[in-house]
This record gives C-alpha cells, sequence and structure tokens, in this order.
C-alpha cells in the first residue's frame, strides 16, 4: 500500500503528473463555481480526452476536477448566493450574509481552508478504513439506509432559521416532487401528466439552480443596487486571513464537519449535499448560540465545505469495497476504469492498485491546489459584489441556464430552471426556507426506495427496522433531533412563565 | 395524351431520383448514436467501442457520436429514437427483453418495440444465478427443496433482469420473493453478499470479478457452456429450454428506416465488431461481441417476445 501511495506521488510529480492535475483543478473550480455546471459535467466532458492516456494520467485529472470543484462552487455560494454544486446549497446560510456584510474575503479564506483540510481528513479516513472497507460496507443495507433519509430529513427540523413551520413544508414540497418520475420498486412512471421529459423525475441540479441562482438573480433585480449592500467600503480590505485563521481557531467544527462528510459520503446515492446539510445542521445543535447563524456566523462556513470535500474520500469507500459508486462522479469513474480495460469490483484494490492511489493522492493533492489558486485570487473575485446587478444578472443567468442544458441537452430542464427560479423567488419573499426543499428533493427517491426494500427483505415486517442496532440507533437519533425544537421551545417557555411568576 | 404520359413518367424519374439521392450519398453528417445508460458500466462501453471503429466501415467518413440518455428505465432513449426521422442519422442501443417489458406489461409509452427497424446485435450476456459463498443453496435441487420461497435481489420490475428471474422460477417451478429496487446488476450482487437476499440472476460477466473475490457462489449458469469451473449449466440441471436466457444487445433505428441504410449500418456494425482494435478490447475487458445481421437480429427479439408471451408470469407484478 505505502508502496503504491510513494509511487502515485512519484508519478504525481513527474511534467505530465503536474500538467494533468492542474488541468483538473482549474476545470473543476470552474466548473464548480458555474452554476448549472458541476464535476459530473467536467468529468463527462474529458472522459474523450483520456481514452489515449494511461489510466493513472487519466485518474489523476478526474482528482484534480473532483478535489476541487466543490470549493469551486462555494465561492459562487457566497458571493451570489447561489450554490455552484448542489453541496454547497448549505454553504449560502452564512457565507452569503458574509458577503452581504462585505467580509466575502474571509468567507472564501474559511471556506478555502475548510476545503483543502477536509479533503484531507476524508482521504486519512479512506485510507484508515481501507483494510475493513468491506465490513462497513456490508453493516450498511436498505434498512439503514432508511434510517439514513429519516435522519437527514429530521435534520430539516434543526435548520429552519426560526421558521419550523415553514421549513416543514417546504420539506414536504420537496418530498412530493421527489416522488415525480420512474418508481424504482415496481417499475413504471407516475405523476408525470404524460410529459416523457418528467419520466425522469425532477432533476436535482435544475431545480437547485432555478431555487437558488435564478430566484437570487430575480431578487437582486427587484432590489438593484450591489451585492454588498451592508458593508461597501469595507469589501476591498476585508482580510482572507481571517477566514483562514477561524477555521485553525474551530478545530472542532471542522473535525465534526469532515467526519460527517465522510461518512454520509459513503453512503451510495446520499452525497454532498446531504453531508453538508447534516454537517451544518450538526454545528447549529453544538453551538451555544444558534441564533447567530443565517447572519453571517462564519462556522456556518466552515462545517459545510469541509464536509463537501470530505465526502470524496468516503465516497471511494463502497467504490474500492465492491464497485459500487458512492456518488455519481464515482460512478463516472468506475465507467473510466471499464474504458481503460480495468475491472471494477471486490478486487478493484488488489488488481489495480496503483490506478486507484493515483486517484487518491490526486484527489487530496487537489483539495490543497485548489484552495491554494482560490486564497491567491479570493480578494478579486469578492469585488463581483460590487458589480453593479445590470451587469451582474444578464451575465449569471445565461450562464446558468447554458449549464443547466450542458449536461444532457435537454430543453426541459431549462423550463424547470426557470419554473423552480420563480417558486424559489416567491420561498425568499415569503420566507420559507428553499434548502429544505433540495435536502427532500434528493431524500425521498432513497427513503422510499430503502423503505420497501426493507419491508420485502423483513418479510413484509416493520420489526426489521427496529431489529438492526444501526438503523435502531439512527432513528432514535432522528426522533431526538425532531424533539429538539419543540422541546427547547417549551424550556423557553417554561422559563419566561417562571420569569414572570416571580 | 403522349405528353402527360412523359410528364407522368418524368415526375416519376424525379421522384425516383430524390429518393435515390436521400440514401445514396449516405451518411452526409454525423450520426447520434443513444446509449439509454449514463456513462460507465458495461453497456455503455461496448457501445462507445463500436461508435469508435464504425466510422472506418461507412461508405463516407462521418463520426458516430455516443449520446448517453439515461433515465427512466430507458424510456427517454427509446421514445427519442421513435420520434427521430428515419434517415439512419440517430440509432439507439437496446437491451432486450427489457426494453419491451413497459408495452408488454400495458404500460402507455410512446413506442413500439415491434415496428422498430434491427441494424444488428452487438453482444450477448447468459446469465448465472448465483449465492452468497456463506449460502447452504449449492445446486438447482437445493432451491426446489428451499420449504421457503427464494429471496432474489432485483432491479425494478419490467427490467431484463427481473423479467429472466421470473422466466427462470416458472420453468425450474420454485417459489421466489423478489427484492427490488436495486440501482443495477452490481448492487443486487452486493446486496446477495450483505444478505438482503438468497440470490441473483445477472449477467456472468458481472459475476466474474465476485466470483473471483470468494464472496459469491455460482448455482446454475445460463450458459450453453460454463465460464465457471464446478458451475452446472442449466441445461445439465435439467432445464434445456433455458438455455441463453440472458440480455441481448441489440442497435435499432426508427421505423421507417429505408432498407438500404439498413443494410449499410448493418454490415458497417459487423465489421466494425470484428475490427482489430474491437477485438482485443473485447478480449482485455472480458466483453465478447457476438455480432448477428439485421435478419437474424430480427429473429432474435421475435423470440424474445414469444417467450415473454410464453411465460405470462414474467409480465405479472408479483406481490
Amino acid at each position: 500500500m505505502l508502496e503504491s501511495a510513494t509511487s502515485a506521488l512519484a508519478l504525481l510529480f513527474t511534467m505530465e503528473g503536474v500538467l494533468f492535475l492542474g488541468i483538473g483543478v482549474v476545470v473543476g473550480l470552474l466548473f464548480g463555481a458555474i452554476p448549472g455546471l458541476g464535476g459530473t459535467t467536467a468529468i463527462a466532458l474529458l472522459i474523450p480526452l483520456t481514452y489515449g492516456m494511461q489510466p493513472e494520467t487519466a485518474f489523476t485529472l478526474f482528482g484534480g476536477v473532483m478535489g476541487s470543484v466543490a470549493f469551486g462552487g462555494s465561492i459562487s455560494a457566497i458571493l451570489l448566493n447561489t450554490p455552484g454544486i448542489p453541496p454547497n446549497a448549505a454553504t449560502c446560510f452564512d457565507g452569503f450574509p458574509m458577503a452581504q456584510q462585505g467580509k466575502a474575503g474571509a468567507a472564501i479564506g474559511a471556506a478555502a481552508t475548510a476545503s483543502s483540510l477536509g479533503g484531507l481528513i476524508g482521504v486519512a479516513i479512506l485510507i484508515a478504513v481501507i483494510p475493513i472497507a468491506k465490513e462497513i460496507v456490508l453493516l450498511f443495507g436498505p434498512p439503514e439506509f432508511f434510517a439514513l433519509a429519516m435522519l437527514g430529513l429530521g435534520a430539516i427540523a434543526l435548520s429552519t432559521g426560526g421558521h419550523f413551520l415553514r421549513g416543514l413544508i417546504s420539506g414536504a414540497f420537496g418530498l412530493a416532487l421527489a416522488f415525480i418520475g420512474f418508481d424504482a420498486v415496481n417499475g413504471g412512471t407516475r405523476f408525470t401528466g404524460g410529459i416523457e421529459y418528467l419520466f425522469d423525475g425532477i432533476q436535482i441540479v435544475p431545480a437547485l439552480t432555478g431555487l437558488f441562482a435564478i430566484a437570487e438573480m430575480i431578487n437582486l433585480t427587484t432590489k438593484g443596487g450591489i451585492v454588498a449592500s451592508e458593508g461597501r467600503a469595507d469589501v476591498k480590505i476585508s482580510r482572507v486571513s481571517d477566514g483562514v485563521k477561524a477555521v485553525f481557531r474551530n478545530l472542532p467544527t471542522l473535525l465534526r464537519g469532515s467526519g460527517i462528510g465522510a461518512f454520509i459520503g459513503a453512503v451510495p446515492g446520499v452525497g454532498g449535499t446531504v453531508a453538508s446539510f447534516i454537517a451544518y445542521a450538526a454545528t447549529v445543535q453544538a453551538s451555544k448560540n444558534p441564533e447567530s447563524f443565517g447572519k453571517g456566523n462564519i462556522l456556518g462556513v466552515i462545517a459545510p465545505e469541509s464536509a463537501n470535500n470530505a465526502k470524496d474520500g468516503g465516497a471511494l469507500i463502497p467504490t474500492l469495497a465492491f464497485g459500487i459508486p458512492g456518488s455519481a462522479e464515482m460512478a463516472i469513474f468506475l465507467g473510466v476504469l471499464v474504458l481503460h480495460g480495468l475491472e471494477p469490483g471486490p478486487l478493484m484494490l488488489l488488481e489495480h492498485e496503483g490506478t486507484v492511489f493515483s486517484l487518491i493522492v490526486a484527489l487530496a493533492l487537489a483539495a490543497v491546489i485548489a484552495s491554494l489558486i482560490g486564497l491567491a485570487v479570493a480578494r478579486y473575485l469578492a469585488l463581483v459584489t460590487l458589480l453593479d446587478v445590470h451587469i451582474l444578472v444578464p451575465a449569471v443567468v445565461s450562464i446558468a441556464l447554458v449549464g443547466v442544458f450542458a449536461l444532457h441537452s435537454r430543453f426541459g430542464d431549462v423550463v424547470v430552471a426557470l419554473v423552480f427560479g420563480v417558486i424559489g423567488y416567491l420561498m425568499m419573499r415569503f420566507d420559507y426556507p428553499r434548502i429544505t426543499a433540495v435536502i427532500a428533493l434528493v431524500l425521498g427517491e432513497l427513503a422510499e426506495r430503502s423503505y420497501h426494500q426493507s419491508i420485502m427483505i423483513g418479510d413484509g415486517h416493520i420489526t426489521i427496522f427496529f431489529t438492526r442496532w444501526i438503523s435502531l440507533g439512527l432513528l432514535l437519533v432522528t426522533v431526538l433531533i425532531v424533539l429538539t425544537p419543540a422541546l427547547r421551545l417549551y424550556l423557553n417557555s417554561r422559563r419566561a412563565t417562571g420569569v414572570r411568576a416571580r | 395524351m403522349v405528353r402527360k404520359l412523359l410528364l407522368a413518367a418524368t415526375a416519376a424519374a424525379v421522384a425516383l431520383g430524390s429518393a435515390g439521392q436521400a440514401t445514396a450519398g449516405y451518411p452526409e453528417k454525423d450520426i447520434t448514436f443513444l446509449i439509454p445508460f449514463s456513462p460507465g458500466g458495461g453497456m455503455d462501453s461496448t457501445a462507445r467501442q463500436i461508435a469508435s471503429v464504425l466510422p472506418k466501415y461507412l461508405p463516407n467518413k462521418v463520426n458516430v457520436v455516443p449520446k448517453n440518455e439515461a433515465g427512466a428505465g430507458g424510456r427517454l432513449a427509446m421514445g427519442q429514437l421513435y420520434r427521430a426521422k428515419p434517415d439512419g442519422y440517430t440509432i439507439s442501443v437496446f437491451n432486450i427483453p427489457g426494453a419491451a417489458m413497459p408495452q408488454m406489461t400495458g404500460e402507455k409509452v410512446s413506442y413500439d418495440i415491434t415496428k422498430v427497424v434491427w441494424i444488428g446485435r452487438m453482444s450477448t450476456s447468459p446469465y448465472l444465478l448465483g449465492v452468497s459463498a456463506k449460502s447452504d443453496i449449492k445446486t438447482v435441487e437445493d432451491i426446489k427443496k428451499l420449504g421457503r420461497p427464494l429471496k432474489i435481489a432485483s432491479v425494478g420490475f419490467g427490467t431484463t433482469v427481473y423479467t429472466a428471474a421470473s422466466i427462470a422460477k416458472s420453468v425450474i417451478g420454485f417459489k421466489a420473493a423478489m427484492v427490488t429496487g436495486y440501482k443495477g446488476t452490481r448492487n443486487i450482487i452486493l446486496g446477495v453478499i450483505r444478505g438482503d437476499a438468497d440470490a441473483a440472476i445477472a449477467p456472468t460477466q458481472t459475476f466474474a470479478s465476485f466470483v473471483r473475490s470468494g464472496d459469491i457462489r455460482g448455482v446454475v449458469t445460463f450458459e450453453e457452456k460454463s465460464s465457471y469451473p464446478g458451475v452446472q449449466t442449466i441445461a445439465e440441471a435439467g432445464y434445456p429450454q433455458l438455455t441463453g436466457l440472458g440480455v441481448e444487445r441489440l442497435i435499432g433505428a426508427p421505423p421507417g428506416l429505408p432498407a438500404e441504410i439498413q443494410k449499410i449500418l448493418s454490415d458497417a456494425v459487423g465489421k466494425a465488431i470484428q475490427d482489430p482494435e474491437s477485438v482485443a478490447w473485447a478480449k482485455k475487458t472480458k466483453r465478447p461481441f457476438a455480432y448477428l445481421p439485421a435478419e437474424k437480429t430480427q429473429a432474435a427479439v421475435d423470440r424474445a417476445l414469444k417467450n415473454l408471451a410464453d411465460y405470462p408470469d414474467a409480465l405479472k407484478e408479483q406481490k
């Protein structure tokens, strides 16, 4: 193992290795930062270029993309309230208020540092669990996936920014949308109204681009002016290093975020969006001043950004143990293995150790390089928040819509983005949290599918969820999480009445 | 009168000429090759290999551009193909019998599989019935004597994998309970290793590395000649009529494709598969090609559809 790691490193430090890693990082940053595009699009577009390459070189390129795309996306989340890729959605909560207050530089600094450290921690966790990866993957079956989906949905209750009921309503809206389209359990399609586009369901990327990017642009247009309205004079001098220092001063938040990211990343079909959201919710939960979140608390940037980079290491766990992709990017990665004549499967690590390690090392280095680039240009990027909306809005809207169209060349995707743009704007106006809708949209399918599978595995008995200790434990945590806001409310009101009584 | 006749003849000649022109210069522009699966995976890579050598064997030099149109169990790609002009510039991969299932089970779909014009078969993969290496089930007889339904992990109802399991169950005569909803055949095999279900029926090639790693044991293969030492074929187990049960990977074009273009494409696919580059690729990836020309592909499709009609259980959802 050590030998493979060193030979992978040796490969990386050749001219070719550095070149392709660099290209991967730059492509990843750009595709991450542009709403509607993302790592999957980038890798899918790069695949044809790798036909003639050695597999190791190809994976250096892909590792570069995967390791940098999440940080690229955080930049747009912070500056424009528009997550570049779905896993950056939670970063908007506090990243954008910081930008409005003229602290965009610090926010990007924190995101860059949290991303690179999170990426490294994710890879470290991966390497630590490789010897027992198979056993870990086998511990999680459909009942556990269902419990995890419940946990994710339960976390909605924690992060509704004081609008508990509205958060749930928005979550229910997302859940309802999740059931449109193909039914993976029984076959066939439903709730499509006969529209062929909907057979495949509401796609997450166009929906998210609409809810965040388009909605924010509508919002900006109606307000006019510039993004950093609250602290115009401050923007240029905002110190990036403040953000870097903030990460090191809040190591527990970083470690919690990375741990959650790697863990959730290992669950196939859940991915970075849920990982970063749960990391955010857990940080709010652990904080002594939960009410300071959503108003520009830097911890609200560190937690999700460390999680969505650590998730790549986690996603490699099932990929390496059984050839089961832990994320959309990993699915393409497996495809590339096949393309290059390598066979994904339980023996991958034994048979293709060198190739696998070139990806892991590239992933780790890419996270660091991307952050260094980010830190170097952060103060210039922050100037975007000083751009007049008349220039900003048309540019962002057109780039985002082209991005949405690019992945599948389906016009329906553009329509979905526009429709959700209007819905998102209305939700902003009437103060309904948008992320809870996104989380429910992501998790709805997993929840439904794994529920049905569990019942089939348990011969029709619901007891299967309670007789397996991991699923039982996860469900108990979910109950606790859902009850927390209610409990807090109850305690507060008791304290209040107590004060009055005195 | 003569003038009229002459006019008519000229008109006919012009009409013929233009019809001739439509196919004579074919292909004049790039051909779109729809792949109803995400990038990666067996189908995608097989199709891409063919797409990359196919241009060598077409009369004119054009590109064959693979386009992944995954989603809704292939319905999106099939709908798109069915709506495309039958001019030979849009062709698609099909997975039989899976592609036929939605309409066979009475679902409303925007295409009719019986009207697709077949170009040829790329490959076929017979299935294997595998169990966890820890399982007590060793032979087909063990399954019949199990005393409870055999739990089979599968992707959704109406897919090739599900259909094959239903057919095997009715012919061999054992009770089965399906656990559906897994994403792809690798995941159903993982489900068996994890203990979600007793068995999986999936392409022999997909099982290969799991058998080698010692996680899965083959019980019976639907191949003609077993590629796994010690695993009996379904004929040896006493059910020769199930030999060849598996997936056929075909290439089809929209209804109404002119016969000339069908022939050009069919011949080109046949040659592309024998191209040294393709042969080397197939050997390296252990994904052998098994070409069938157009008319034989049509016969294979007819046979598959008839099989489905013969085993009505496969078309019924199990509760």
